[in-house]
């Protein structure tokens, strides 16, 4: 088995790919130390009454029982679709996935407002048919709402899987006497584990970070309970210091994604010779399909479709299109640059991670998840705090919000990368190397056009997640730098739907005029 | 408060989504967010009200604005002060905002209660006495309220 090339051990990866990734690494856990020093300002006394409040504990357990029920809901929403979007004959796939894609263009602190509008007394059910339920609110609030605008993570992850298996597993594993269902449990679903852990991570960072969804379900996490002492305690110790605990929750997760991956081999043979993937006919099966497609997207998207437009109709909103433009193109040009970013540092972090794989690169992977894990507003607040005493000329510019963004986000543009790569074997590259090439025209020739699609759909997620980002816009947008998501959050908080309703109509329609973008040009790959 | 079940949402106008969703019968707001809610849905279902006479709950507050003794630029802050004491900015904060005058010859919003009728229903409370944020820091930790 041993093949004839030094394996992985020996080699040393290239200091091109590993400067980058190192200094993206070093780059993600500068702002842990501004947590640790405001943590280490408390004086012992106080810090044991901060620390060994027995509502932390009740927090800790809100904070995990939220996690796993939405990791479980998004895995029972994003398996089904991206089986019926990749394997079976359902129609309209591509439709299909561009809509189960969309979710991720709307803001988590809207769906949350579309969903807390319906109920109630004088909410939208009420006025509109007369009929009076309660508005969502606690744990089955802060469920749905995060559920449904997560769960897209899931779904491309586990899509772009899919799409990589070679059908060739499948054939064998019927022809060796497996049934469809048998297959698919014992041979599919071990192939989709990396997908499945990677998409997990993203969620469960999602989750324990987000303060949006939680704080308006007023739903008791961490995560809130920080922006509580940030925004209305100013105790920025006791902050700290629940920052610190949530960060350490956050690590956990990601440790125990690299401990579940494992050492998995899950790549076929070559790019080259897959065929596509059969298609399994539905039958019997289709109204199910369809009833499914329906309850989910009707939720996840008609809901805030439909609360929006009402919205809008609520008083005709005077909006100038110049102010308009303006604000659109802010928002722009704060998330475009930091996609690139992200993807830019993306590549070599993933890149030595699968191909040399060492305690090094693991480290420097597992670090740049650091970034994401760090709940927002900390994040935010840290950036401040290193401006001001590193960098003065860099604090209330644009280059510092880009910054942010590109740590806080860098995780995102790894996953799908990681998911091409796990795909796409060495061997091609060894071949290239052996055929007399350098490894970097290797690399250039042969890994990178594999990469396209993980390297495009990173870059496109972190794109659109910028554009609809709060707390860190919140606190790091220079003074006067107006963005569709401080728009749409000044307005709803205050409930003035209508004048809210345009700003975040745009960011559901830009967002995902990308994502068709994104999805036009893996079609054609 | 805790044993009345009292909930809490994170901000005024939060509080007053909740009286007209049905969720809670009352919340305590400052007076001029209501307004907002009824300039734009006359239909509304909430309404002012207020404590018995003298409670702490009927409490009217003054709107402040300082200048630092450290100031690099006096005269343009002194500008601005002057802006807003000015009648058109009263007027804008007593019919727009729904809020006080304090010039005398600036109409007052007819919209709201007589100003004299609530300054005689509140508690006689020296303002600059409220000012001990660190107690109540610690009280809202120690009821586990924050």
């Amino acid at each position: 088995m041993n093949p004839a090339f030094p394996t992985a051990a020996t080699r040393r990866p290239p200091w091109y790919l590993v400067v980058p990734a190192g200094v993206a690494a070093v780059g993600t856990v500068l702002p842990i130390l501004y947590l640790v020093f405001r943590a280490l300002d408390a004086d012992p006394q106080q810090l044991a009454a901060l620390v060994l409040r027995s509502r932390n504990l009740t927090l800790f357990g809100n904070t995990i029982a939220l996690t796993v029920g939405v990791l479980t809901a998004c895995a029972i929403l994003a398996l089904p679709l991206a089986w019926l979007t990749v394997c079976s004959d359902i129609k309209h796939k591509r439709l299909l996935t561009f809509m189960g894609v969309l979710p991720l263009a709307i803001p988590g602190y809207v769906m949350a407002y579309s969903l807390i509008s319906l109920g109630g007394n004088y909410g939208f059910l009420a006025r509109m048919f007369d009929w009076v339920v309660p508005r969502p609110r606690g744990y089955i609030g802060a469920l749905a709402a995060l559920t449904l605008y997560t769960y897209p993570y899931l779904f491309l992850n586990l899509r772009s899987a899919l799409l990589g298996l070679d059908p060739a597993l499948e054939e064998s594993s019927r022809s060796l006497g497996y049934t469809a269902t048998q297959t698919f449990l014992y041979v599919t679903l071990p192939h989709l584990k990396p997908a499945f852990l990677a998409g997990a991570v993203v969620i469960s960072l999602y989750v324990l970070g987000d303060f949006g969804a939680v704080a308006l379900m007023r739903y008791e996490v961490f995560s809130y309970a920080i922006y509580t002492q940030y925004s209305s305690a100013f105790n920025r110790v006791y902050a700290a210091w629940l920052s610190l605990m949530l960060l350490t929750m956050s690590l956990s997760v990601v440790l125990l994604e690299g401990r579940l991956l494992g050492r998995a081999k899950l790549a076929r043979v070559a790019t080259g010779v897959a065929r596509k993937t059969r298609t399994v006919r539905l039958g019997g099966w289709r109204p199910a399909a369809y009833l499914y497609l329906t309850l989910l997207f009707g939720a996840s998207l008609g809901l805030p479709t439909v609360i929006l437009s009402y919205w809008l109709t609520l008083s005709p909103p005077s909006i100038e299109p110049l102010h308009f433009a303006g604000v659109f193109m802010r928002s722009a040009a704060a998330s475009a640059p930091a996609a690139l970013v992200a993807g830019l540092f993306a590549l070599p972090i993933a890149y030595i991670r699968i191909r040399y794989p060492s305690r090094i690169s693991r480290s420097i992977e597992r670090l740049s998840y650091v970034g994401y894990a760090i709940p927002p507003l900390a994040l935010a607040l840290a950036m401040v705090f290193f401006s001001l005493r590193s960098a003065p000329w860099l604090y209330q510019t644009l280059p510092l919000l880009v910054l942010a963004y590109s740590i806080n986000f860098l995780a995102l543009a790894i996953g799908p990368i990681r998911s091409s790569l796990l795909q796409s074997s060495p061997r091609l590259e060894e071949a290239a190397r052996s055929l007399g090439r350098t490894r970097f025209e290797a690399f250039v020739f042969t890994v990178l056009p594999s990469l396209r699609r993980g390297i495009l759909a990173g870059m496109v997620l972190v794109f659109v997640i910028a554009m609809k980002e709060l707390p860190i816009t919140f606190l790091l947008a220079p003074t006067g730098y107006l963005t569709l998501s401080v728009s749409v959050f000044g307005r709803t908080s205050e409930a003035m739907l209508a004048e809210a309703a345009p700003y975040a109509a745009a960011i559901v329609l830009f967002s995902s005029l990308f994502v068709g973008l994104m999805l036009k040009y893996e079609g054609r790959h | 408060m805790r044993n009345n079940n009292a909930q809490v949402y994170r901000n005024n106008t939060a509080n007053i989504e909740a009286i007209g969703a049905g969720e809670i019968d009352y919340a305590i707001v400052n007076n001029y967010y209501l307004g907002r809610f009824l300039a734009t849905d006359p239909d509304f279902p909430a309404a002012q009200t207020t404590f018995e006479s003298g409670d702490i709950g009927n409490l009217v507050n003054v709107a402040s604005i300082g200048l630092l003794e450290t100031s690099q630029n006096t005269e343009a802050a002194l500008t601005f002060v002057r802006f807003l004491l000015d009648r058109t900015a009263q007027e804008y904060f007593t019919n727009e905002v729904n809020e006080y005058p304090v010039r005398e010859d600036v109409e007052p919003n007819p919209t709201l209660a007589r100003f004299e009728e609530l300054v005689e229903k509140s508690p006689q409370v020296d303002l600059d006495q409220l000012e001990d944020l660190e107690g109540t820091l610690q009280l809202l930790q120690e009821t586990d309220l924050l």
